[in-house]
């Protein structure tokens, strides 16, 4: 699964509009995808839909830095 | 024998029950009528559910009817051809798996609502497309040993019902262990505000504040009956084997609501497994353990 990163999160709330209105949703679903937030705080993704293409910087998958787990065992 | 005949001797043998009992038949051809038409129309089995011999759940969700006085659906899909949603509702108390692959239409469809049948509107819910956990694959059921099943990868659903202070859990689960930590059962705030059932290669964990937890032996990637009873003691059975006792274990003050598959809806502790029936009590079940898992396993076969 490819992601779409950018450090403007404006930038990823857009495409996640831009899938959820072309995909029509209703009903229950109300949005495509959300937002991942990098543990920096500076970074952020939004998983790529195969159909719908943006001006964003595309990563073939997040690194585990992007996911830590706080459980130590 | 002939239909004559098989009703002559139904007739006969219902006369000598009635003259065994004291009585007297005037009229064989009246009751040759009477007899077919009982033997016609049995009266049916009345359905009885989990919850109507096991009553006072919290939250119920199921891919088969639990009371026979809900009336509600089962679950609500969304499918992957365009985005249509559908409730699917119960035929023969189990999820109605026609009515669900006729509106698939040949893709995939994804559960939106996991439809609570306890009766206090605890409906899980996923409002995210891509974190949905899927019920059809290419147009047909996801099944777990033949009985409907709801596939989690990285998918969770958040449910409107509040942690509990003391509870009884029950749930059908499999994984494969293809994660590090594999969530059932969680909290929606926060990693450390109540009891957490999670997988942690390769086995079951209850971990109930900071970085505490109890675990027990070593499990398989298969289906297991798992369930848990907080009453200030801890407890956790596996296939009706005790698996967790530890007393008196400390529980911070339970916010907020419970999650299915997750906790705190993070990724890196979401199912990679299915699921096919959650019910929680808001009490101490321990006298009834041993009945509610015979249900369970009578109808999943599990163990």
């Amino acid at each position: 699964m490819a992601y779409y990163t950018s450090t403007t999160k404006a930038d990823l709330e857009a495409y996640n509009t831009l899938v959820t209105t072309g995909e029509g949703y209703n009903g229950t679903t109300t949005n495509w995808a959300t937002i991942v937030e990098h543990p920096n705080g500076l970074d952020f993704a939004i998983l790529k839909h195969d159909s719908y293409t943006a001006e964003l910087t595309e990563e073939e998958t997040l690194g585990a830095e992007w996911f830590p787990q706080n459980e130590i065992e | 024998m002939g239909g004559g005949g098989i009703w002559a001797k139904y007739v006969n043998d219902f006369k000598a029950r009635v003259i065994a009992d004291g009585g007297t038949m005037e009229s064989p051809s009246c009751a040759k009528s009477d007899v077919k038409f009982l033997v016609q129309n049995p009266e049916p089995v009345a359905f009885t559910g989990l919850l109507n011999d096991y009553s006072g759940a919290a939250a119920a969700y199921s891919l088969r009817l639990l009371d026979n006085t809900y009336t509600g659906n089962a679950i609500k899909v969304r499918r992957a051809s365009d985005n249509a949603e559908q409730d699917i509702a119960f035929s023969n108390n189990e999820l109605d798996t026609a009515t669900l692959e006729t509106f698939a239409s040949g893709t995939d469809a994804f559960v939106t609502t996991w439809y609570d049948q306890s009766g206090n509107g605890n409906d899980a819910t996923q409002t995210t497309a891509v974190t949905q956990p899927k019920i059809v694959s290419s147009g047909s059921t996801i099944l777990e040993n033949g009985k409907a099943a709801i596939e989690f990868d990285v998918d969770w659903l958040t449910t409107s019902y509040p942690l509990p202070s003391v509870f009884s859990a029950f749930n059908v689960v499999k994984t494969d262990f293809a994660n590090s930590f594999e969530t059932i059962i969680g909290s929606e705030l926060t990693f450390n505000d109540w009891i957490w059932h999670l997988f942690r290669p390769s086995s079951f964990r209850l971990r109930p504040k900071d970085s505490a937890y109890y675990s027990g032996a070593t499990l398989n990637a298969q289906k297991y009956l798992i369930n848990s009873i907080y009453n200030g003691d801890l407890n956790a059975y596996i296939d009706g084997n005790s698996y967790i006792s530890q007393s008196s274990v400390a529980l911070p003050s339970p916010s907020g609501n419970l999650q299915i598959g997750t906790t705190q809806s993070n990724v890196s502790y979401s199912l990679n497994g299915i699921l096919q029936e959650i019910i929680f009590y808001n009490s101490d079940q321990s006298s009834n353990r041993t009945g509610i898992e015979t249900n369970i396993n009578d109808f999943y076969s599990i163990y």
